[in-house]
Order: C-alpha cells, then structure tokens, then sequence
C-alpha cells in the first residue's frame, strides 16, 4: 500500500504537540538546577575551614626518650626536634620545632610530671592549648604509638589567596601546590595550561592580567615574559638559592627544577649507543630513529643546537635527520613507548619520561655530547608578574618551591633535577654536577623564531 | 523539480521589516566578529618580512594540503551521512530508536583521542597487529597522515552532517515523494530525484560544518602528522611568541574560509521548500526495508563498530589498567557536571542568538542577511586558541569585570560553534509556510505570540539539532575553556587534556567515557524515544 498517497491531512501540524523540544528545557532546566545548588554546596563547604583539629601522637622509645608529633587533617606533621629526653626536669615546659600548617606555627608543649607521667600540649602561634586527655603514662609499653585528643586551632582568615598560570600539568605539580596551601592556608587558584600558551595569554591580558605568578617548564618562554617586561625582580635570598645559570640575570625569573636532554635507547638493539646526536646520522641508524619537532624541548635543543654549533651544522644535522628516515612523534612519551614496543631504538627526548613507565620498561636513559647541545640541560621555572599586588604570597610560593620539601618532591615525584636547598638527584640517575652541559645563558633559547624557521626551511615542520 | 509545480522557485516577501529581530541578528554578527577584528589588529603590527615569510611556498604546500583533505573528509562524510539519516529516519529500520541516538556519539570522541586510540589499535604494532601476527602478517601498512587523517576526521564529523539531514528529513513533506511514486517512479528512483534534492539546505548545512570543522582541526591532523593550516598555527602558538605572525598566517586561513563560504552560496538556489498548498504535512510513512534490513543493520554495526568500539575499547583497555593498579578518580564528577552545565547552556544560549539570524537569513534574503550569515561562520572556522585570545582582547578591554566568568567562557562557545545552530534551524526555516504566520498574525496574535506558538513548535526539531551540535561540540571543546574558564572550572575535557598530557592514560580514559556518557545522556533523551511514525 506503500504507493497510495492520503487524502486529507491531519488539521495539526504534527510538530504542534511539541513533544520534541519539551525534553530540551526540561534538560536545560535540571541541568541549571543541579549544577546551581551543587555550586552552593561547594561554595558553604569551603568557607568553614577556618578551624582545624589537631593531635598529639607520641610514643616511649626503648632508650627511655618520648617521640611525638603532630596529627591534623589527616596526615602527620613531624617536627625536627620531637625526642623528649628520658631525664627531663619534673615541670619544665619543653617545646618542639615549628611546623607549619594553614598558617598556623604548630609548635608541640610537654613537661614532666611528679609521678613520671608526661602531659603533652600544642603551642599555636605562640597560645599554649593543652587537651582534655593529654597524659602520656611513665608505664606505657615501648614502640606504641598513642594520640591525645584533639583541641581546635584558629587558622588565621586573612592569609590571602594567589592566581598562579601554570604550563605545567596538574597530576605533576598540583599535589605540590595542594601542600603550600596546606602548611600557609593561602587560597591558591591555578590555572592549567600549555608552557608557551600561558605565557602568551599572559603577554595578551598585559598588565591587567589576573595572574600573580607564572609556573612553566621552558626557560624560553620564562625569557619571553622577562623580555616583555612582564615578570618583577625577585628578591636577593631568592636568587641565592639557585646556581647563576639557571636563573635570568636581573633575576626575573628562576629555575625551580632541571630537565636533561638524553637518548631513549633500546638496550638489547643498541648494546653500543652513540656519543654524540651528530653521530645519528650515520647510516648505521637508518630508519631506527625518532624525534617530536613539535614538541617545545625539541625546539629548545634545536636552538641551543644553533647557538653552540652554529646555524650551518644544525641545518646539516637536521638534513642528515630526515635523509636517515627519522621518524615523527607527537610528543616525547610516545617516543619512549616506541622504543619499548620495539617501534623504534633510539628517540630524542627528556630524562624523565623513562620514569613514567613500569621500572622493567625495555628502553634506557642516555647521556651524550658532553658540553654540546645534546647535553642541554633546560629548566622549569618561576616568575613573579610585574602587575601583580600579590607579591608576598607570590613570594611565599616561590620559597615553597625552592625549599627543601618543594626541591624533594621534584626529585621524587616529577623525577626532575633538584636545582636548589642541597636536595640530590634520584638514585640511578647521573647527579646534575656529573653532567657536563653546554655553557650557554638558558635565556638565549627564547630565539625559537630562527629555529623555527630553520624547522621549516629543512621540511621537518610545515 | 519543474513537476511538482507547488514547489517551483518562488520568492514571497512579507511587508513587516522586524526591526528587532534585525538588531538581534547584526548584534550576533557583530559579535562572531570579535575575532576578525582581533586578527587584523594583531596582523597590523607584523613587519614586511612576516608577511613575505608567512605568503612563502610552505604555505601555499599546507592550503593545498588542507584543501585536500577538507573536500575528502567532506564528500565521505555525506556518503555516509546520507544513507544513514535515511535509514533511521525513514525507514522500518529495528531498533530505529536506539541507531538515532549512538549514530550521533562518535561527535562526543574529541578528535585526538580518537586518532590516538586509532593508532594505539590500528597501528604499527599496534593490537590488529597481534591479532594478525599468527596469520603471518608481519606488519600492517603505516596510515599516517593523509590517509590516517581522512579516516578518523571522517568518522567523527559525520554525524555533524547526519543531524542535519535528519532534521530535514523530518520536515520534509512526504507528499511530494508519494506524488512522485504516485507519478510511475520506483522507491530508488522517489528517494534520488525529490528527496535528495528536497534535502539541498541541510547537505548543503552539513558539508559547510564538516568543512569548516576539518579546516580548524588540530588534535587529528597532529596525532596522524598531517600537516595542514591549523596545525601550523597551533605548532607556533606553542613555540613561537610573536604573536603578529600567528594573525598574518589566521588571516591567510580566512581567505581559505571564505572562498569556502563563496562556493557553498553560489550552489544556494533561492527555491522554496515549504508547502505552498493548504493543509499540513501528513506524517510520512516508514519505507519497509525488506530483504535490506538485515543487511542495512550489519552496514550499521560495521560504521559503529570503527567509529565507537575502536576507541571505547581502547579507552576500556586503559581505564582497566588503572583500576588494577588500584588508580582512584578524584574530581572526575565535579568535571562532569561542569561539563554538563556548560555545555547544556552553551547550547541554549547559543541556539536563542542563532534563531534571529535563522530568520533574516530565510525570510529577508538579501545582501545584508547574506552578510549576516557568511560573517556568522569566521569563529567556527578558525583555530579555538585564536578565538580564544581574541576575547582575552575583548573582554579585558570591554567588560574587564566578566574576563575569565561562565558569562564570558558561554560567550566564547557562542562565538565559536553558532553555525551549527544556524545550520539546524535554517534546515527546518525553510520548510515553515509564512502564510501560517501570516495567518497568526492576522488573527491578532503579535509577532512574538506568532513566533512562540507557532514558529517556535514547526521549527522544534531544527533547535533540537541545533541545540544537539552546540552542546556535543562545547562538550569536547578544550583550548578556549582552557583559557577563558572561571579559574578552576575543571571540565571533562580539560581534565583528559591534563592527564593525557602528563601521560596518566587511565585517568585519561576515565575522563574520556564519563564525557561520551555524559554526552550520550542527553542524546538518548532527544532523540532515543520512539517516533510517533509508524508504519
């Protein structure tokens, strides 16, 4: 009956019962709801932060010494002097170091008594708090840890907030931030983005920009935002604090971590690697080999590259690249994965990348070129904004990073060199002063403009 | 079409001039513009030797390149687009309901994940390859560029084109297909000589915003090492600080956009669609697929199969990885609902400003509107990231006090994706009959009663589309929410951005499903009911 055409036609369009846009506001709707009260949920939940409880936690070592410290917001807090001594003087106030927390100076109080019991106590900011159940008994067994109950310590509300625009990625460097908001109680606001495009979009917002400071991991665009006269001079016991060559010299910005360049080897299809990058051209490495020259370390080699060995060798180097097959990556991390799946045995990356995978990831960190370009050592770093009115927080922030616990967490978490507070490199990896890196002012790779266009001229990026 | 003389070309004006429609059509105008302005006050700042740079033979090597691979991925994209529209829109098709809604996800997959989950699984080693190796396939041809980039932009731009051509298929008045059966022609014969044809406006639509989309692609292009216009741009957003010559090279890609727009006007015919006799569109009735069906639904299975259970296994793969070694997912649900509420009102917002451009473009054909209409498309066309620092230079200069709010970052959605509302609600414009609100105002009603309780219903599954584009698109949509977000407004696709960056892959994929489920909720709700058709 497919052919018969009917007659009459129904009296209401059929779209008239509206059936099919009813659920679109109803959608909208709900949607608007719940994200509006979800909002305000957030928004009550954070403004009662201002009170925190806090422990003590201590416990009777077989010397006879009391080791104690701090419990609050769920994590231990360990100050430096924490033993109370065996002999302690019956009612003398012995006090802790400091540790700090949302703000608070955290200090830990405890005196012995006559019958050998010792109470403990928490000093915050200077007000000696002592809780309800706060004895700890001369009898109690050894290598057990116990907890007093907790008193309420005021965190001070006006500890103010910080803007920070950060190249770098939030599952690298946001558990550090969480951890300097923490320990001062500063509301921090960060905002993720690429290296080179928050610093763009911060040379664009000019000095009307939101930002306080700028967080990224290429000295380049450091460079770019101290050039544009966008970045403040830090202070003289902040530039003490890193080596001169990882730092701009009006001291506009600084490095917080360093970041090496080396070969991803194939240990079993490369028992004997190369010395050099310029020995990669060789015909011996024919199709085995890889790079990203879309990726931002790459460019920064290239550019040292051109200014230690001059632009005539870079652009014969990279010819000889291409003439060898090269093969294009993405980025770096698929480079150290090719390697692995046996896609490729030698890639131009970072040192840290290799970290990122299993331990037992066939493919090996490579140093080459002592004092040549492939020895690059690049860095993360940070910069104050000029525009800021911020600047004690900013400056807050970039002690943190420098510290000793910020300078550990780099070593430990982003597998990176630590640049400042003495802090070493991870096992296994060749320790920064064991490197010879080229000598080259890292200000100088923001001259990416030339490398570029040699990337072009050379047919290795359109 | 001289046949069906009800339909022949026709140009009826109406005497009211609609003045506020018209200040609301040149306001969203005005404002898809922001980042025409931005470019060329940027650009006026670069020297001779970047503009002599910039115009050099490399550039003229990535038009033709991006050329190339915009009509490829346009004319696969309507092959497939076409048919599939036809089938769950019109035809006794099982599970009708359950096609219309997972046809349209592949939209939800961002472009990079797809192409990098194509890689993960098509190539070089990849896991065909493990499943071909006991076979003796030693290693399966590399797909890179072109070829890699064709595929994958393809499979998920399609539906861009499918959601249009189905809301202009519903639309569409059956009787002049039955009049054309009625007439001697076979049901082949119905569908390619008054259908097909009958659909111009939404093919028309669609291929502009495939093309337009593939032209300002980046995440594909980038991980099939493609080199085209686009990628260029980004390369140097990422590495070059000069920011005149990024505007020299954007305004080169306008001048590609623009020859875009001019072809797609001239194919415009200034015809009529819309039903000129009395009475309404009768509900068409489904075309029995007979000895097809089967083989219509394995056709079906094969296109979903590619473009969705490629990379949703290659995203479960990952995500089971993480949950064995015992990842957990903080803050994924807050990035969701983020997502949902941005997007859900981008898409409104978006939608309400494209309507009166709908209505100039359709009912007041002229220079202005056409003017109204092609400038409406710069924003779409261009990279995101240009976009976006286009409204860094707006805002802070024009309402500083809104710089980096939902109000701005819903403002820039707008500027980037209204097309796709426009390209929905034109579609279904042109088939309303002005008589019926002529006939409405005529009885007292004024022009917004008019609008709302009649105009508003007929043109019902146009906003749906259209709402269904904005909302998919700003779903996946990453460098301007990157930028132009509220601080700490964590969307899903930010939160993939940031863990695919740093290589936290299963975090990376839990972002990745939670965004197409979250896109699918919707969809299901839209277009997932059963049709009030039957057979």
């Amino acid at each position: 009956m497919e052919n018969e055409i009917s007659g009459a036609a129904r009296l209401r369009p059929r779209h008239m019962k509206g059936s099919r846009w009813r659920p679109l506001l109803v959608f909208v709707a709900l949607a608007a709801l719940i994200a509006g009260a979800l909002s305000a949920m957030a928004s009550a939940g954070a403004q009662d932060g201002s009170d925190f409880e806090v422990q003590v936690r201590a416990q009777l070592h077989d010397d006879g010494r009391i080791e104690f410290g701090l419990h609050a917001e769920g994590q231990n807090l360990t100050p430096t002097l924490r033993f109370f001594p065996a002999d302690a003087s019956v009612g003398r106030l012995l006090v802790s170091s400091v540790v700090e927390l949302r703000g608070v100076q955290l200090q830990v109080i405890a005196r012995r008594q006559a019958d050998g019991d010792t109470e403990f106590g928490v000093r915050a900011d200077g007000e000696d708090l002592w809780p309800s159940g706060r004895i700890f008994p001369a009898s109690t067994a050894a290598d057990v840890w116990l907890v007093s109950s907790a008193v309420m310590v005021m965190s001070p509300d006006d500890a103010g907030d910080l803007v920070i625009y950060s190249g770098r990625g939030e599952s690298l460097v946001g558990e550090l931030i969480n951890r300097f908001e923490q320990q001062t109680g500063i509301d921090v606001k960060v905002r993720y983005g690429n290296t080179a495009g928050m610093a763009l979009a911060i040379s664009e917002e000019g000095d009307r920009s939101p930002a306080d400071v700028y967080y990224g991991q290429d000295a380049g665009a450091l460079a770019f935002l101290a050039e544009e006269g966008l970045t403040a001079q830090l202070p003289a016991d902040i530039t003490a604090m890193v080596d001169s060559e990882f730092q701009d010299d009006d001291g506009r910005w600084i490095a917080t971590s360093g970041r090496a360049r080396v070969l991803i080897i194939s240990p079993e299809r490369v028992p004997n690697p190369p010395d050099s990058v310029f020995d990669l051209i060789d015909p011996e490495w024919n199709g085995r080999i890889g790079w990203a020259p879309t990726n931002g370390s790459f460019q920064a080699f290239v550019t040292a590259m051109r200014q230690i060995h001059g632009e005539a060798v870079t652009e014969a180097w990279l010819r000889g690249m291409i003439a060898n097959d090269v093969r294009v990556y993405p980025k770096n991390t698929p480079q150290v994965q090719a390697v692995g799946d046996g896609e490729l045995d030698i890639g131009l990356v970072n040192h840290y990348y290799l970290f990122r995978f299993d331990a037992d990831w066939p493919a090996e960190n490579h140093f080459t070129d002592a004092g040549g370009a492939g020895a690059l050592i690049n860095v993360a770093g940070v910069a104050m904004l000029e525009s800021t009115t911020n600047r004690a927080n900013a400056l807050r922030f970039i002690r943190f990073l420098l510290s000793e616990a910020g300078q550990t967490y780099f070593r430990e978490q982003t597998n990176e060199y630590p640049v400042a507070s003495g802090v070493s490199a991870r096992p296994g990896l060749t320790p920064l002063d064991e490197l010879n890196p080229p000598s080259l002012a890292l200000t100088s790779l923001s001259d990416l403009d030339g490398t570029l266009e040699l990337l072009q001229k050379v047919g290795a990026l359109q | 079409m001289t046949l069906l003389s009800g339909y022949a070309p026709f140009t009826a004006r109406v005497r009211s001039n609609m003045p506020v429609v018209w200040v609301l059509a040149l306001a969203a105008a005005g404002a898809a513009c922001i980042p025409l302005v931005y470019l060329i006050v940027r650009a006026a700042q670069a020297d001779a030797a970047t503009w002599s740079d910039v115009l050099s033979e490399s550039t003229l090597h990535l038009l033709l390149n991006t050329a190339a691979l915009t009509l490829a991925v346009t004319a696969t994209s309507a092959a497939l687009a076409l048919p599939m529209a036809y089938l769950t829109e019109r035809t006794d098709l099982p599970f009708a309901g359950f096609w219309r809604s997972i046809t349209i996800m592949p939209l939800a997959i961002p472009s990079y994940v797809g192409a990098f989950a194509f890689i993960i699984a098509l190539g070089p080693n990849g896991s065909l390859q493990d499943l071909l190796a006991p076979l003796g396939v030693e290693r399966i041809p590399e797909f890179y560029g072109f070829v890699g980039s064709w595929l994958v932009l393809t499979l998920f731009t399609y539906p861009y084109l499918l959601i249009v051509i189905r809301a202009g298929l519903r639309d569409l008045d059956p009787a002049i297909e039955d009049a054309a059966r009625s007439l001697g022609q076979s049901a082949w014969g119905a569908f390619w000589r008054v259908t097909v044809p009958q659909l111009r406006v939404p093919l028309a639509a669609g291929s502009l915003l495939v093309a337009l989309y593939v032209i300002s692609d980046f995440g594909a292009v980038s991980m099939m090492r493609f080199d085209t216009f686009t990628r260029s741009i980004y390369v140097r957003f990422s590495s070059t600080f000069d920011r005149s010559s990024i505007a020299v090279l954007c305004l080169v890609l306008v001048a590609l956009v623009a020859v875009v727009l001019a072809v797609d006007w001239s194919q415009r015919r200034n015809a009529r669609y819309h039903r000129l006799g009395s009475g309404a569109a009768r509900t068409p009735r489904l075309v029995q697929l007979r000895r097809y069906r089967w083989p219509s639904v394995f056709a079906l299975v094969a296109i979903m199969a590619v473009a969705l259970l490629v990379p949703v296994a290659v995203l479960f793969h990952w995500l089971s990885i993480g949950l064995q070694s015992g990842e957990t997912f903080p803050g994924l649900l807050d990035a969701a609902l983020n997502s949902m509420y941005a997007s859900a009102l981008a898409g409104a917002v978006t939608v309400a400003i494209s309507i009166p451009i709908a209505i100039v473009v359709v009912r007041r054909p002229g220079f202005l509107s056409r003017i109204v209409d092609r400038v409406s498309y710069i924003g779409y066309a261009l990279p995101g990231v240009v976009v976006a620092f286009a409204l860094i230079f707006f805002t802070l200069r024009v309402t500083p006090g809104l710089y980096q709010t939902l109000a701005t970052l819903i403002f820039a959605y707008a500027v980037l994706f209204l097309p796709q509302a426009i390209s929905g609600l034109r579609t279904s414009l042109v088939r309303v009959q002005p008589g019926l609100e002529e006939a409405s105002r005529s009885l007292n009603r004024n022009a917004w009663q008019t609008f709302y309780s009649v105009t508003l219903p007929l043109i019902a599954p146009g906003v749906l589309a259209g709402f269904a584009l904005v909302f998919l698109t700003t779903m996946k949509e990453l460098p301007a929410t990157l930028i132009l977000s509220p601080i700490e407004f964590d969307t899903l696709a930010t939160d993939l951005w940031g863990h695919q960056e740093d290589v936290f892959f299963a975090r990376a994929a839990a972002s990745a499903l939670l965004l197409l489920g979250c896109a699918a909720l919707p969809m299901i709700i839209l277009f997932g009911h059963d049709r009030e058709l039957r057979t």
